[in-house]
């Protein structure tokens, strides 16, 4: 177990210097709009696609806790006490996940522009939430990080935003009026997306993994499933899905990695059970879930039929 | 919690498979309850009504609880601030030297009560048949109701050789232990139970359970204790009755076999111990933990507990662990091992929001800058 | 009226079914439960009954006692103990006597491996016979 304390306090800094919780450089996380095709077609609005950065930053997560759970209940846990402080930019490389991960948000931007939805993307605005903070209970660090975003946003005008998971999502839309007094219009891209077309049977049968913050805290479960009928994609769903849907051990990786390593097993087991492709629409489910077979974003599985 | 129990949880793969099969086999009973019982969902919503009315007031519930059975004959009434004071209050009625039977009582488990007696020189017995494997095993329960969950049959004979019990098979050790427990329920002196529901109306003590076990613990012995948490208390029997209804829905098959209403009576002299132990003190944004009927089904749908049992939390594990830990005072980091995924809330039937009190926990201990050096 | 009564009966000899009762209608409860009866078992008097759910009352320490010893434990319920639901049979129940106790099945834990075993502390079979008058009984299904 990684003490709390230290967990936070690094989070906590790391935030206050680059704002994001690796503490890795801004230029180098978000680049999924580097060279990407739709930048043409948004411009200037007041609804804004907003990232929050998890999918950029889920690789480098991903890679930190491959350390963190190595060296979890070893003489060396003590050690990474120093790890988060130092340039982990050097250390982390994840090359080909970012650009897996990258390459997530791009098909998500471009769904939504085949979904004839208007929207501007302003890199220098998209912003880590600083949901760790919360979830971690430091509510004095969360409460300073929302309050400078949420300054950001309102300063350039914008009133509307497209958030990407669900951890931004809830953030964005239920904490941030109470937290940073900021009443944003904030729509998942789960809920805007339509293609307005009954599309034939695709051949495909998912087996959905909910986010705990679809299924329960935000309630939009539904969503994914409206698009995928509207797709002619079918769907099995388990017992734990929807509200009863059930975590990946995620949340916890930072404190035991090796904790969330055996929730994570548990629930591809149960997955997996339907034989169907299984789908997840949370960066973080999905490097989780991911180390026990194959899994897939909701969102390429969207991209691939709409674009067949 | 020590850190090292994470590890051994992890390790010892018994635990989950236990666990998981619990659920496999629970899961769709208590949604059959649900949807076959309708009147649940008011039950539930009245006793957590109740239960904050009586929060709202500890002092004079506990007083009007204490009245509604002084004045009765063959009872005698104590009260207790903590586990210590109740623990004097037992050795002074017990005594040494007594054989002890016991319900399974997780306030029983608070205050450390079976290992008290022993140390004092009794022979004490859990009666209920999970308990009494982890008496053997000189482990604590993995789940509040299913306290053996994690052992397998074999497991489960070889520690009930321990006391003579011979047998292979569940039947066989069951009947085994049948018998080797009719012998102590007859001989015992003092029976000891805890509550899981309390009239201040009319001193009734509720107890639901399926073994018979408490039934026969609390009648045979000529001195029988019960050890009342203040939690516990409720404005009528008719609250009492529907939160042992409730418990006994949102785990497991339903009716329960045996719905116990305790009292004095005449042939048995009756010893009641009010215990506040933390309850009365506990913070605003823990009373909703204190509305917990502890069915235990926020474990069991739990994807922390559903690895690590009990073994993540103190006396109560899992995610009610966590509030109850709150209460008790004994909250350690180990509520930063919730991944606040909100199951433990969605299944809850009194509604509990454990992610929030698991939050407010971390919030007190970053605040109070509580999270010390390691 | 006869027909909700009716109804009522039907409903709790389903619901005890449920609850892996054995069950016997009866015209004479007093004569049949003589065949019943062995040296291992207890007979009492049920105060009441919950349709619903088939949680049965009994009243008295000595009964409480004996029940809960017998091997078999056998309930005579007669119509008027016949209740909606729980909540009306503790009340039914506390009105005729002051010491009560409920039972709805027998002993039973699954406390090893989950499997299901009847006659843990208390008795292994539970038997209710019902009395029900003469134009009733035709009407049972």
């Amino acid at each position: 177990m990684y003490h709390p304390h230290y967990v936070i306090r690094s989070i906590e800094q790391n935030i206050k210097n680059t704002g994001n919780p690796l503490g890795l450089s801004r230029s180098q996380i978000n680049t999924w709009w580097e060279g990407w095709e739709g930048w043409k077609k948004v411009g200037e609005k007041d609804t804004m696609l907003f990232t929050g950065l998890l999918y950029q930053l889920t690789p480098y997560v991903d890679k930190l806790v491959d350390y963190l759970y190595k060296f979890e209940n070893t003489f060396l846990e003590k050690v990474t006490r120093f790890m988060p402080k130092s340039p982990l930019g050097i250390l982390l490389k994840p090359q080909k996940e970012a650009e897996h991960f990258n390459g997530i948000v791009r098909k998500i931007a471009d769904s939504l522009i085949k979904s004839g939805i208007d929207f501007c993307y302003k890199p220098e605005l998209d912003f880590y939430s600083g949901v760790l903070l919360y979830d971690m209970g430091d509510d004095e660090g969360f409460t300073e990080h929302s309050l400078f975003v949420a300054e950001k946003l309102r300063e350039k005008g914008i009133k509307k935003l497209i958030t990407i998971d669900p951890h931004t999502t809830y953030v964005l839309r239920e904490l941030y009026p109470e937290y940073a007094n900021a009443e944003f219009e904030v729509k998942n891209y789960l809920e805007i997306l339509d293609f307005k077309s009954k599309k034939e049977n695709e051949n495909i049968t998912l087996t959905l993994h909910d986010p705990c913050y679809y299924g329960r805290y935000l309630e939009i479960s539904d969503e994914s499933r409206r698009i995928l009928d509207s797709l002619g994609i079918e769907y099995k769903d388990i017992r734990n899905s929807g509200k009863l849907t059930s975590c990946c051990g995620g949340p916890i990786e930072s404190i035991s990695p090796k904790l969330t390593k055996e929730v994570a097993e548990n629930r591809y087991d149960e997955l997996s059970k339907t034989g169907c492709e299984i789908a997840t629409m949370c960066p973080i489910c999905l490097v989780n879930l991911r180390k026990f077979g194959e899994i897939k974003d909701i969102s390429e599985i969207i991209w691939g039929a709409v674009n067949a | 919690m020590r850190e090292e129990d994470i590890y051994k949880a992890i390790k010892n793969r018994s635990i989950r498979a236990g666990i998981l099969r619990t659920w496999e086999n629970l899961h769709n009973a208590v949604e059959q309850n649900i949807e076959r019982y309708r009147f649940l969902k008011e039950y539930a919503k009245d006793v957590k009504m109740a239960k904050l009315e009586v929060f709202s007031d500890y002092d004079r519930w506990t007083e009007k609880a204490m009245k509604s059975i002084e004045s009765r004959n063959k009872c005698s009434v104590y009260y207790a601030e903590d586990g210590k004071e109740a623990r004097k209050i037992v050795a002074e009625i017990v005594g040494r030297d007594k054989i002890i039977v016991k319900a399974k009582s997780m306030v029983s488990e608070e205050i450390q009560l079976r290992e008290f007696l022993q140390e004092i020189g009794n022979e004490v017995w859990e009666t209920d048949l999970g308990e009494l494997i982890v008496q053997l095993a000189n482990e604590k329960p993995m789940h509040v109701l299913a306290p053996a969950i994690h052992y397998s049959e074999r497991q489960a004979a070889e520690l009930l050789r321990k006391v003579g019990v011979k047998g292979y098979t569940a039947a066989e050790l069951a009947e085994g232990v049948r018998k080797f427990m009719r012998q102590k329920f007859l001989l015992a002196d003092v029976g000891i139970s805890g509550c899981n529901a309390f009239s201040a109306k009319t001193g009734r003590i509720f107890l639901v359970e399926n073994e018979g076990n408490i039934r026969l613990s609390t009648t045979l012995p000529k001195d029988y204790i019960a050890i009342v948490s203040i939690d516990k208390i409720l404005p009528s029997d008719e609250l009492c009755l529907k939160l042992v209804i409730l418990q006994a829905a949102f785990l497991g098959t339903f009716p329960p076999a045996y719905i116990n209403v305790n009292e004095p009576v005449e042939g048995q002299r009756m010893h009641v111990i009010f215990l506040n132990n933390g309850r009365k003190q506990a913070p605003e944004f823990l009373k909703e933990q204190l509305t917990c009927i502890k069915c235990g089904r926020c474990q069991i749908e739990c994807p922390i507990f559903q690895i690590t049992g009990s073994l993540w939390g103190n006396v109560y594990g899992g995610p009610m662990g966590m509030g109850w830990s709150g209460i008790l005072g004994e909250i350690g980091y180990e509520c930063f091992l919730s991944s606040l995924c909100g199951k433990c809330k969605e299944v809850c039937p009194m509604e509990i929001d454990m992610p929030r009190i698991i939050r407010e926990l971390r919030k007190m201990m970053v605040r109070g800058n509580n999270l010390g050096e390691v | 009226m006869p027909n909700e009564v009716l109804e009522l009966l039907n409903q709790l000899i389903e619901t005890l079914k449920r609850n892996s009762v054995e069950v016997y209608i009866s015209k004479d409860a007093e004569r049949d439960v003589e065949r019943l009866k062995s040296e291992d078992s207890f007979i009492c008097n049920a105060l009441s009954i919950a349709a619903d759910t088939g949680i049965v009352f009994f009243g008295g320490f000595e009964s409480r006692k004996n029940s809960a010893l017998a091997e078999h434990h056998i309930a005579i319920i007669r119509r008027d103990a016949v209740c909606k639901n729980v909540i009306e049979a503790y009340n039914l129940a506390i009105s005729k006597s002051n010491v009560i106790f409920a039972t709805s099945t027998a002993s039973k834990t699954g406390d090893i491996e989950g499997k299901l075993i009847w006659g843990m502390h208390g008795p292994k079979k539970f038997t209710v016979v019902l009395e029900i008058s003469e134009e009733l009984y035709g009407g049972i299904a």
